[in-house]
């Protein structure tokens, strides 16, 4: 608190950022103060944490999501290492430790609620009502001599929102290592509460901010499942590019190694009168010839157009006056983002363009539509080929 | 250590077959760092048997695990500077490892074998070096040495214009590589480097086996060397000290500067390693030391003795203000020896007087570029010295106190050191080990601080200073001589070693921040101080710039050290146990360290709020810039010859917002017009939106080598609201596009 007061004085003054800053200053500290109350408080580990988590905050640049994103996953990081600590040496934990971790859990997972919505009945619920009886029933169940069954009830209830976005296999896991971890005994049920553990540590890191809540268990899956085509290049690397009428076109060399697919993610400006499949831009993937001996020489094209509603959306759709008059409803958001005013989330939303098989290309051009209203812009994050 | 030669064995094949299975390149960083991994488990291992560590807990397998898939699919999540993210997780990840390794050598800490203490700082250089070498090409005079290593190792001479015509640096660098001032030329045309050829002739055959990963592999390995060395150093002095002798190569391996300088090309890393084989040799030959073989010093001893110190002027000529000290050091020390005196003195005679006719025959000079005023101490006024060598230690971009906190626990060890009786006479106090050593290197800190460029040029801070850290670690045993140190120190150590790790972190994995603009703040204060709206930097010691916080920072942690380190607390030992009030004491040491490092954080933010403003420096980073330039350019030759200042062009614009200490303030503006009569400028300032006065600047002409027409022009007192903004804007016709004003300072008077 003390640091969120003192850092509002500080960059107040002119600057921007102060919403974001003081959001994360704010939920940083609602994150430790119950942790305050575990054993671990007085440990090199919970020490370091908190002070990591302080350095990000006042360390990091404000950039289109990644402070969030990093004080999220250092917040979820420090209950799961903590909760670790607290637990190895005591695995029947008692009310006040349940208490603290629970009401931590429910802050990393539910905290920007509070930003969002502001103290409405279902932010309470989510954050007083659930992590009180996620508590009662740990602490019940451990005093009982079943704290492995305690402590799969407890994430179940606090994981509840995200888990009912899961496909029935993630509940499913779920449901087997919790069986598993208060029934059996021995060796297996200790690999049990671990695997159940490391799960509930996934689902509050996956779930700890808006941009990969919806289905954090099939996200992580997801990244698993896609090492197999890694990203071989980034041409835009970490600039941003707004294509306006007057500079309607973004253009980059390639290395020449084959690729499958193209990612773009892009927010539109002033695109929310845009039907849903109109064409905003143009993607143009130019290979590299046979021969190879001139990469400067013109190869086989291949072309695709980008459409409103699927392959990006106005940045704003969040915003209750915006949304209302959305003439295409927005896709999921890949990445959101709090703006420098208003309590809402800005988005970025992510293309796939997958190309007819792995081929080789030399130059990307992606051409803003001259059709397209004068005020609209497109503004490009991140330009990736995958192999 | 067979064990450990298959482990490093399938460890290199493990990570060639990831080098070609990733797609690392462009991309390099983070990919780079899980293709060493392999290598870096290998060492871990390695070093885990030699502690009797046991193996990895599931969790910290579970974070590695989550590290490897975000380090190879991060950049599918599109989030800018993501990467430097995922590069700090693993580097905290591996970091924890390391230290937890290296708390775990207690015990192997007085036994013969360095190779732990070799292995485990080379693990976690390894896994660095991937990432910072990507973020930050080659950059001061490494390019140099690594070009005379590929000249030594290609063609096999130190002929470089043949390199330079080839390009030969773009094997190492994108940025060109072109001849420095200075650089001797042959009659037909040869193009020599003004660099010792020493370090880049170790570096040669590995430069030729691997090109210049090899040269940056070996350079790894002697940053390690140099820390193990240390070690060695101080065990030779103090060999029941394992607490002690632990606490000095931890601070020595793993804090900065070794941390940032393993990998770069800079001699100051092998000076370290030699200086710490002399202070081994040293302590052999101290008849009070109680390993010491005295007057009965063999050969071998003296060749161990004698081989680093005639190295250290070989490497860099400078390095000949500690070689000689340390030499006069043992010949004092070898004086029941007086055939291994003769030895010694005859080695060291031969190897100045070739030094000296090869710099003569090569520079038409014996000192090199070195002349009389170069060394000319008692010339340099006593504020000069005195800054020069303050600065190495308190400056807040250069010195090695603002680089790496933890290395403030010198000045209690040095008190303690100072206040210890030793046996017999109280004169025999001061000549007492590690004294006279420290007294040997006196002269070199001299040199250093009578330099205009003491700070090191274009470097990572500290750098004539690393050679000295060996001997700075023979300090702290020291104060580590109790079984249980004082609760003052312990919670000192928790503080200085929680702040040094997240500077070092910072400093890993944005290496560029560690390069400052000697204009009196520093790159990582810039890059904090340029989100906020106040101005920090005038908290801060700067020797560049001097400032009341100059001299009352550097006073008041000093004084604040020395007493926080006395403080034993309450409780203490009572029959082998902890009494009940000490153990609670040492439980609240963490929470109170990480309470103290945020409070602090948060009072400097709160005094930087609210103290007055006296001054405005025009090119710090709080003050908002639009349009301009820096003054003078940032690649001027030795650019603190000139005041700095921001460079205002026609309708370019600087605002700053104060911390008003009354209603009505009244300026004065120190500044430079580079106006002419046929294109005039003027400075409007204004308060807010309000104009509140049109300077006319004067014509003047830049000539030469004349002194700068720096002049003060003052403004009347004016009203100016507290959060309002001044502004500075120059203006002018149309035609005064080339005339420019660069503003220096404006003193701020309050009413």
């Amino acid at each position: 608190m003390l640091l969120a007061a003192s850092l509002g004085l500080t960059v107040g003054g002119g600057r921007v950022a102060a919403a974001e800053t003081l959001f994360l200053s704010f939920w940083a500290a609602a994150v430790f103060t119950p942790l305050a109350f575990l054993p671990t408080a007085r440990g090199a580990t919970h020490a370091a944490l908190a002070v990591a988590t302080t350095a990000l905050i006042a360390a990091l640049p404000r950039s289109g999501g990644l402070r969030p994103v990093a004080v999220a996953a250092v917040l979820a990081l420090s209950v799961a290492v903590l909760a670790a600590l607290a637990l190895t040496p005591r695995p029947a934990p008692g009310l006040r430790t349940a208490g603290a971790l629970a009401l931590a859990t429910a802050f990393v997972l539910h905290g920007h609620r509070l930003f969002l919505d502001g103290l409405s009945t279902a932010t309470l619920v989510l954050l007083a009502l659930l992590p009180g009886v996620a508590a009662a029933i740990a602490t019940r169940l451990a005093a009982v001599g079943r704290p492995g069954a305690g402590l799969a009830a407890a994430l179940l209830l606090l994981a509840a929102p995200q888990l009912a976005a899961e496909p029935w296999w993630t509940l499913l896991a779920f449901a087997t290592a919790a069986s598993v971890a208060s029934l059996a005994s021995g060796t297996t049920a200790r690999l049990a509460r671990r695997a159940l553990f490391l799960f509930g540590a996934a689902t509050m890191l996956a779930g700890s901010f808006p941009w990969l809540r919806t289905a954090p268990v099939a996200t992580l899956a997801g990244a698993l499942a896609a090492l197999d085509r890694p990203v071989v290049e980034t041409p835009l690397s970490e600039r941003a590019v707004v294509l306006t009428p007057e500079a309607p076109v973004f253009e980059a060399k390639l290395n020449g190694a084959r690729v499958r697919s193209l990612v773009i993610d892009s927010y539109l400006t002033h695109g929310d009168d845009l039907a849903c499949d109109r064409p905003f831009a143009t993607v143009v993937f130019e290979e590299l010839p046979e021969n190879n001996a001139a990469p400067a020489s013109p190869g086989a094209r291949w072309s695709s157009q980008l459409v409103a509603g699927r392959d990006s959306a106005e940045w704003a759709a969040g915003r209750p006056d915006v949304a209302a008059r959305l003439a295409c409803p927005a896709p999921a958001a890949w990445i959101s983002w709090i703006p420098g005013g208003g309590r809402f989330l800005g988005q970025t939303t992510r293309a796939r363009i997958a190309l007819p098989g792995p081929r080789a290309g030399h130059r990307l051009r992606i051409e803003r539509s001259a059709e397209l209203p004068g005020a609209t812009t497109l503004a490009i994050f991140l330009v990736a080929t995958e192999r | 250590m067979r064990r450990t030669a298959y482990e490093v064995l399938a460890g290199c094949a493990a990570s060639f077959t990831l080098a070609a299975l990733l797609p690392a390149l462009p991309l390099g960083g983070v990919r780079g760092m899980v293709v060493v991994l392999p290598v870096v488990a290998a060492l871990f291992a390695s070093v885990g048997r030699a502690a009797a560590a046991g193996r990895p807990s599931t969790l910290e397998l579970a974070l590695w695990g989550g590290w490897i898939v975000l380090a190879l699919q991060h950049f599918a999540l599109g989030l800018a500077g993501s990467s430097a993210l995922v590069a700090a997780a693993g580097l905290a990840l591996a970091g924890a490892r390391t230290l937890r390794l290296a708390v775990r050598l207690y015990r192997a800490v007085a036994t013969a074998s360095l190779w732990p203490f070799f292995a485990l700082p080379l693990a976690l250089y390894l896994f660095a070096w991937p990432w910072t070498t990507t973020a930050r090409a080659p950059d001061g005079d490494e390019p140099y040495y690594l070009l005379l290593a590929h000249s030594l190792a290609e063609d096999g001479d130190v002929d470089l214009a043949d390199d330079y015509r080839a390009e030969a640096w773009r094997s190492f660098t994108s940025v060109p590589v072109a001849p420095q001032p200075g650089d001797p030329i042959g009659p037909d045309g040869e193009i020599y480097s003004r660099h010792s050829a020493l370090l880049p002739l170790a570096l040669a055959p590995l430069y030729r086996l691997a090109g210049p990963f090899g040269a940056q592999l070996g350079m790894l390995a002697l940053a390690a060397a140099a820390a193990a060395a240390g070690l060695g150093a101080a065990r030779a002095r103090f060999p029941d000290r394992r607490r002690g002798l632990l606490a000095a190569w931890m601070i020595l391996a793993f804090a900065p500067p070794l941390l940032l300088y393993a990998g770069q090309f800079w001699v100051e890393v092998p000076a370290a390693l030699l200086v710490a084989l002399v202070l081994r040799s040293l302590a052999r030959l101290d008849p009070a030391g109680k390993t010491a073989t005295g007057g009965g010093a063999s050969r071998a001893e003296l060749l161990a003795l004698a081989l680093p110190l005639v190295a250290l002027p070989l490497l860099k000529l400078r390095f000949l203000a500690l070689a000689l000290p340390l030499g006069m050091l043992a010949l004092v020390r070898l004086r029941g020896a007086r055939r291994r005196r003769r030895e010694l003195l005859l080695l060291a005679a031969v190897t100045l007087v070739a030094l000296g006719c090869w710099n003569l025959w090569r520079f038409g000079n014996p000192l090199r570029m070195y002349g009389g005023d170069d060394l000319a101490i008692f010339a340099i006024p006593f504020a000069d010295q005195l800054r020069g060598d303050l600065g190495l230690f308190f400056d807040l971009a250069f010195g090695l106190f603002a680089l790496a906190p933890i290395w403030l626990l010198l000045l209690p060890a040095l008190a303690t050191r100072l206040g210890a009786r030793a046996p017999g006479a109280p004169w025999r106090t001061l000549v007492s080990a590690p004294l006279p050593e420290f007294a040997a290197l006196l002269p070199y800190v001299l040199l250093i601080g009578m330099r205009r460029e003491w700070y090191g040029g274009w470097s990572p801070p500290f750098r004539y200073g690393v050679v000295l850290l060996p001997a700075f670690a023979l300090l702290l045993p020291a104060l580590f001589g109790e079984r249980r140190p004082p609760a003052g120190v312990r919670w000192l150590c928790a503080v200085l070693g929680a702040l040094t790790a997240a500077l070092a972190l910072v400093y890993l994995v944005h290496p560029a921040w560690a390069y400052s603009l000697a204009n009196g703040s520093s790159r990582l204060v810039d890059e904090l101080a340029s989100e906020l709206a106040v101005d920090l930097v005038r908290l801060l010691p700067s020797m560049v710039r001097p400032r009341p916080a100059t001299w009352i920072v550097p006073a008041l942690v000093t004084l604040a050290v020395l007493a926080i380190a006395r403080f034993r607390g309450t409780g203490g030992m009572g029959g082998g146990r902890l009494r009940p009030r000490a153990r609670r004491g040492s439980r609240l040491v963490w929470p109170l360290a990480a309470l103290c490092l945020l409070l602090a954080w948060c009072s400097l933010l709160l005094a930087a709020a609210r103290l007055p403003t006296a001054r405005i420096e025009f090119e710090d980073a709080w003050v908002e810039h639009r349009g301009g330039a820096l003054f003078p350019e940032r690649w001027t030759v030795d650019r603190t010859r000139f005041d700095g200042g921001w460079a205002l062009s026609r309708n370019s614009e600087v605002a700053a917002r104060p911390i008003p200490a009354g209603a009505t303030c009244r300026l004065a503006i120190r500044l430079l017009s580079a106006a002419t009569q046929l294109a005039p400028l003027a400075l409007e300032v204004r308060a807010g939106d309000r104009l509140v006065v049109t300077l006319p600047l004067a014509p003047a002409e830049i000539a030469g080598d004349a002194p700068l027409p720096w002049t003060t022009l003052t403004t009347e007192p004016f009203p100016l609201a507290s959060g309002e903004a001044l502004r500075f804007r120059a203006t002018g016709p149309p035609g005064a596009g080339r005339s420019f004003v660069v503003l220096d300072r404006a003193e701020v008077t309050w009413k």
